[in-house]
């Protein structure tokens, strides 16, 4: 069967980002037809859905079933609230439809699993949304690859975000956002990245971990019992060894958006990437405390992802990161999890 | 002014020299190596000091000329040194690992103790300058509670024959012992806990070693030894509840512009935290107090090594305990 000339593309919620439905916006093989979600869901997510169909000049829907009858699309794109995660992905692909879904993949490997299956058995191609087409990522798996260090002997990835989420512990303020998904665990929430970067440039899986994790900074993350910053060392195929920083360390811990780095050392050479550089900071007297300080000099990395999404969907080839890529990556972050609750390391598991 | 011998004239030694001859508080009186010929150009390169063959023949002539004495040998040779430098009442500068083992370690400390002479070990990440300022930013309350520390470390390939000591873990210790103190040391500094768990993974001339700790602070250090060309790379950071401060060399810190062609060096900035390392030890024999890197660091600093050798050799986690460690 052709290929569409484009792509239809139904949002399914906003509730957490927009950049996943509007990186499809104004692409030439993609066309988002409109903006979709349960009736049950909360206000707020109606909210942000609303806003997001106004942003992309497409009617908001109530109804996921009804809306993709009334519009027959080939894609859904799956944004909400990670507990939602895989009721809609399934739904859509059960559907028939193509699923591109933002981060986590779900909370538990069970969720993963689920979604693995439903994409596999309707065929559809799965993308789990990444940073693997960050320009420096790119070249330094081409480096891996094309044997220019050797063979890889270990990967160790820094990812700390230097953004807040909330008041901090031992405040009496009050929270500003009363509850969202800031309430998530930072290694749940933004393993996905680093961890990716590992699957991509090395393409290998980890076998087990050892994790410690806190909640050091915030209070509604000390509350939830979830952690802000976490470390995890990695047992890996082929006797790699890998680790992993990663946190939400706080607005004022860093110039730049974070220290955002991936170290890769072969048996010849090793490479390291620092993913904000090079960078260009505007700093003013009337930035806002949210603005960002940092602009990015290659704003190319989202519209390469759908580049090669929309390969993926015209081979029948594979995503980026697939659902089983995904659901590993979920398994070895509640690997990780678990070990820092036991103080043992702990198996990843694997897809029976 | 306090006058060192320098025991030991291999590899390391010129950097050593050259840091000595740059301190206020201290200078090389004698160098002493079994090899004459190592011995001999070191002391040339130090102003033509003397240089004797070993050790025990030094001080048992007396010599009235060395204060304290630098223990710059192979890892199996460090504490039988030091103890004898103590038994004859000079103060001692150790190299890293102060033994091969924690309880040889307490012995030197305890031997010193009761000869009441300063006993310093070469823990020198304590002493480069970025490590410095992270230190005092922390110790004056700007960072807040530490959560996470995080170093890389990667270093030139060993030099020398396959056969040399630093290839045998039976004289250096392995990496735990002869590199990752170094991290280890650099964890308890900077994250003011002893550690309840300790789990390190090593493949080839790498290392890793993560530790975790009761307050729920957290740290994992990388250590490389293998790379084949260029410089090394080191780089810190340390999370804190109010702030992060990060120490690296990036290759873009610290440089010194030439002038001329667009080209640029970088400080040495090993050199420059030996020569401080020098001082801190000379001014403490001075003062008559504990240098700021004592025995009981170094014993400390090797207890968790050795739970972190047993960590990888069994795969499994180091509980450590009041008296050791438990592996599950």
């Amino acid at each position: 069967m052709s290929s569409p000339e484009r792509y239809r593309v139904l949002a399914l919620s906003a509730a957490k980002h927009d950049y996943v439905p509007l990186a499809f916006k104004d692409h030439p093989r993609f066309q988002v037809v409109g903006v979709s979600d349960e009736p049950s869901a909360a206000g707020w997510v109606h909210e942000c859905n609303e806003q997001l169909a106004a942003d992309l000049g497409v009617p908001y829907e109530p109804g996921v079933d009804e809306a993709i009858a009334r519009h027959r699309p080939h894609v859904a794109v799956v944004s909400s609230e990670a507990a939602r995660h895989a009721q809609l992905s399934v739904q859509a692909a059960n559907t028939g439809l193509h699923v591109v879904q933002d981060k986590p993949m779900a909370p538990t490997v069970a969720d993963c699993d689920a979604i693995v299956e439903a994409v596999e058995r309707a065929g559809v191609r799965f993308l789990l949304w990444n940073r693997n087409t960050q320009p420096a990522i790119e070249e330094a798996r081409r480096i891996v690859h094309a044997g220019e260090i050797g063979e890889p002997r270990a990967i160790h990835v820094d990812f700390f975000f230097c953004k807040d989420a909330g008041v901090l512990l031992n405040s009496d303020e009050p929270e500003e956002i009363a509850d969202s998904w800031l309430s998530e665990g930072e290694l749940t929430v933004e393993g996905i990245y680093p961890l990716a970067y590992m699957r991509h440039i090395l393409g290998l899986d980890a076998l087990r971990a050892f994790g410690r994790a806190s909640a050091h900074f915030f209070r509604r993350h000390a509350e939830r019992g979830v952690e802000d910053i976490a470390t995890v060392s990695l047992e890996m195929e082929r006797g790699v060894i890998g680790s992993l920083c990663s946190g939400r360390i706080g607005r004022p811990s860093h110039p730049n958006i974070g220290e955002l780095r991936v170290h890769v050392i072969g048996s010849t050479g090793a490479l390291v990437v620092a993913e904000p550089r090079p960078e260009v900071a505007v700093h003013t007297r009337g930035l806002a405390p949210d603005d960002d300080r940092n602009r990015r000099t290659d704003q190319e990395t989202d519209r390469r992802q759908v580049d090669h999404f929309v390969t993926a969907l015209d081979t029948g080839g594979d995503t980026l990161l697939t659902a089983r890529h995904g659901r590993h990556i979920v398994a070895t972050v509640r690997a990780a999890l678990e070990s820092a609750r036991t103080g043992r390391s702990c198996e990843v598991s694997r897809p029976s | 002014m306090i006058r060192l011998a320098l025991v030991g004239c291999g590899r390391n030694a010129p950097a050593l020299v050259a840091a000595a001859a740059e301190s206020d508080h201290c200078q090389l009186a004698v160098a002493v190596d079994i090899d004459p010929q190592a011995a001999g150009s070191v002391a040339r390169a130090a102003n033509s000091m003397r240089h004797v063959g070993n050790l025990e023949s030094l001080l048992a002539s007396g010599s009235a000329d060395v204060d304290a004495v630098i223990v710059n040998t192979p890892n199996d040779s460090h504490a039988d040194i030091a103890l004898a430098a103590i038994a004859a009442g000079r103060h001692v500068l150790v190299e890293k690992p102060l033994a091969l083992s924690a309880d040889a370690a307490a012995e030197v400390r305890r031997q010193a103790n009761r000869a009441d002479v300063r006993l310093m070990v070469a823990h020198t990440l304590r002493f480069m300058p970025g490590n410095v300022q992270v230190h005092r930013a922390l110790v004056a309350g700007e960072l807040g509670q530490p959560g996470m520390l995080r170093s890389h470390r990667w270093l030139r390939r060993f030099p020398g024959p396959p056969g040399g000591w630093k290839h045998d873990p039976a004289r250096s210790g392995g990496l735990c012992l002869h590199e990752a103190v170094h991290e280890i040391d650099q964890a308890l500094w900077l994250i003011d806990e002893r550690p309840t768990h300790v789990h390190a993974l090593a493949a080839p001339e790498l290392l890793q070693i993560h530790l975790g700790y009761a307050s729920g602070a957290m740290a994992i250090c990388g250590i490389a030894t293998g790379l084949p060309l260029g410089d090394g790379y080191y780089s810190l950071a340390l999370i804190g509840s109010l702030g992060a401060a990060y120490a690296d060399d990036h290759h873009n810190v610290h440089l010194v512009y030439r002038g001329g062609r667009p080209q640029a060096a970088l400080t040495d900035l090993r050199a420059s935290a030996v020569r401080a390392q020098f001082d801190e030890f000379a001014q403490a024999i001075t003062e008559g107090r504990d240098p700021s890197v004592s025995g009981a660091d170094a014993v400390a600093a090797l207890q968790i090594a050795e739970a972190a050798a047993a960590s990888v050799a069994s795969g499994q986690t180091a509980h450590l305990t009041e008296n050791g460690y438990v592996l599950a």
